[in-house]
């Protein structure tokens, strides 16, 4: 057995610990919840309850609720190829799916821009025909689910890598159709790593930011997502009313961490 | 049902797994498909499931030609190696799967998961979860489950490595007494030699992707076609030498055996099944001169380590049963082999 660290290392270990997170994770929040609330209740809510950011939150959650299917769908049909087939560009795949993740959000935009703006590829044709993808919803929704694309699908790679391909054989001996092995095992053994996924998916979508903010436009009670409202709020001097906007998003991750936490041992229990 | 494969031939990657194997299984036969790890016993039986797509070759259940059906119509039951039981999925679920997908009415599903479960000795657990049970119940819903739709073969691979001595000794004859009762063609996989004939009406030996031999267990063991099937069935050992004439010569030349008549003349090796070599006073007249090193007892049989002759070549030799004076490490005594094969090479 290893020797124990002696009782002032362990001791310091965990205090210099404590005081990185505070200092750059529970301060920061609390600071947030304290300017939201800094004008009380009422303030608050007529924050919140501002025209501009209702739509904003709207906006948000139409993303959120396009993008997240998509990804949920497009992450277990990817995850499942990728775990049990080799296949000739597998290693494509697999380094497709985690480019939203290493190329910067701001990047991911401009490519959209690049494809779908004013003097881009495809932009002039859907001009022509009157269907504006770039500084409208489509763009902000193409945008947010490339930028969330990987969540779902790298929440379940390494899940259904670790239950192994062997009950999945058995179904079929067993007789399953494909879409009977789908719903008959893979769901349902796959279903907390799923929630798990949406979970991170929609916390990204409704929290995204860079790739938003090129395609956006920025066009006021319009193209603006919640954490473009939010800047815009700050830019302007509204400090209360960008920390209540703020207060909500941040209310939604730690919601999100919550479930994740819960779901988590749910996942824990089921090996 | 019978089984039949013909000419079988598959390659994973540059590794040649199955070199041209053809074998019949008659129906109601229990065969066992034995050879070390990498002998391609495994892949025959994915194959024949349709697991595995053989490279070239042909598989027959009965008089239906199943070589490119996919799995799932071939109805056959598999039994994995670590049960592969659907983990989300009580027993008594598990073992409706089969039905389940068939869309059979319910009433129907209750009737034979009862029959299965009663078959299996499990009547009482149907609620639990597979995580529930210990290794040998595993086993045996695995068994009910891979029966459930009456397939016309069942197949199970290395059926009892995954669990402990005792409970794997209790299931073999379970299983043969299940085997006498349902009488499904059945093959089985296995590495070890005392399972497969215990349980198998037929024993096929695999050596490097190739069928060495088939026979029944006694066939195997009194007409062995090679020093390989002497070798892998145990209790024998080889030594090598050189035929010239009518004697067998150990290479170090210490050692001489008469050999039957028109053996070729050439390397040879002498095979001594360790039970047929007799154990002589240091005084008799006949036998090689041996020097006892090591006494190792396992119940009935003592198995006495040996060093012959000036060479001081190793041998063993079993003695079953009574051995009254037993010998005693240094003590000097001759042997002499009852029955020897000769192998050439």
């Amino acid at each position: 057995m290893a020797e124990r660290e002696p009782y002032a290392v362990r001791w310091l270990l965990i205090a210099a610990a404590l005081l990185g997170l505070g200092v750059l994770v529970a301060l920061p929040l609390a600071v947030v919840l304290i300017e939201a609330f800094s004008q009380g209740w009422q303030a608050w809510g007529d924050a919140v309850l501002d025209d501009e950011t209702l739509t904003a939150i709207r906006l948000s959650l139409a993303v959120a609720a396009v993008a997240v299917p998509i990804n949920t769908l497009a992450g277990l049909a990817a995850a499942w190829a990728l775990a049990r087939f080799r296949f000739k560009g597998r290693w494509l795949l697999l380094m497709l799916l985690d480019l939203p993740l290493s190329v910067s959000p701001v990047v991911s935009g401009l490519v959209f821009v690049l494809l779908f703006g004013a003097q881009g590829w495809l932009g002039p044709w859907l001009q022509d025909h009157d269907y504006p993808v770039i500084f409208a919803f489509p763009g902000i929704m193409l945008a947010t689910t490339f930028v969330t694309l990987p969540l779902v699908a790298r929440e379940l790679l390494p899940l259904l890598q670790a239950l192994g391909p062997e009950e999945e054989l058995a179904a079929i001996t067993l007789g399953a159709t494909p879409w009977q092995l789908l719903w008959r095992v893979v769901l349902p053994r796959l279903r907390w790593g799923i929630v798990y996924g949406v979970i991170l998916c929609a916390a990204r979508a409704l929290g995204e930011f860079g790739a938003v903010s090129v395609v956006s436009g920025h066009i006021r009670g319009e193209t603006n997502t919640l954490p473009l409202h939010i800047e815009v709020l700050h830019a302007e001097y509204h400090f209360q009313a960008a920390f209540a906007a703020a207060s909500l998003l941040a209310l939604v991750g730690l919601l999100g961490l919550v479930a994740r936490r819960i779901v988590g041992a749910r996942i824990g229990r089921a090996h | 049902m019978s089984i039949e494969v013909k000419n079988i031939d598959k390659h994973f990657d540059a590794f040649h797994v199955l070199r041209d194997v053809s074998l019949r299984v008659e129906s109601g036969e229990l065969v066992a498909l034995l050879g070390p790890s990498g002998s391609g016993k495994t892949t025959l039986l994915r194959v024949i499931a349709g697991l595995e797509r053989q490279d070239r070759g042909q598989v027959w259940h009965h008089d239906d030609n199943v070589s490119g059906q996919p799995v799932r119509e071939r109805n056959v039951g598999f039994v994995f190696q670590h049960f592969a039981l659907f983990s989300h999925l009580d027993v008594f679920e598990n073992i409706a799967f089969a039905l389940r997908v068939r869309k059979r009415p319910q009433a129907e599903v209750r009737a034979r998961v009862d029959e299965l479960l009663r078959l299996v000795q499990l009547h009482g657990y149907e609620h639990r979860l597979p995580a529930q049970l210990s290794g040998g119940q595993r086993q045996r819903v695995a068994l009910a489950r891979a029966l459930a739709a009456r397939p016309k073969v069942l197949l199970l691979d290395e059926p009892f490595s995954a669990l402990d001595a005792q409970v794997r000794k209790d299931l073999r004859a379970w299983l043969r007494r299940l085997h006498d009762e349902v009488r499904t063609t059945c093959l089985f996989v296995t590495h070890d030699q005392e399972e497969a004939f215990e349980l198998a009406d037929r024993v096929v030996l695999f050596r490097d992707g190739a069928i060495e031999q088939v026979g029944t267990p006694d066939q195997l063991y009194r007409e062995p076609s090679s020093a390989f099937v002497m070798k892998f069935l145990g209790h024998v050992q080889l030594l090598d030498g050189d035929v010239a004439g009518e004697q067998w010569r150990s290479r170090d030349g210490a050692l001489q055996l008469p050999v039957p008549h028109g053996l070729a003349a050439g390397p040879t090796q002498a095979a001594l099944r360790l039970h047929d070599v007799d154990l002589l006073p240091a005084g008799a007249s006949e036998g090689w001169p041996a020097q006892v090193e090591r006494l190792h007892s396992s119940g009935p049989r003592l198995t006495v380590t040996l060093r012959v002759g000036p060479g001081a070549l190793p041998l063993r030799v079993e003695l079953v049963g009574e051995h009254g004076a037993a010998p005693q490490p240094g003590d000097h005594v001759r042997v002499w082999p009852r029955q020897v094969r000769f192998w050439a090479g």
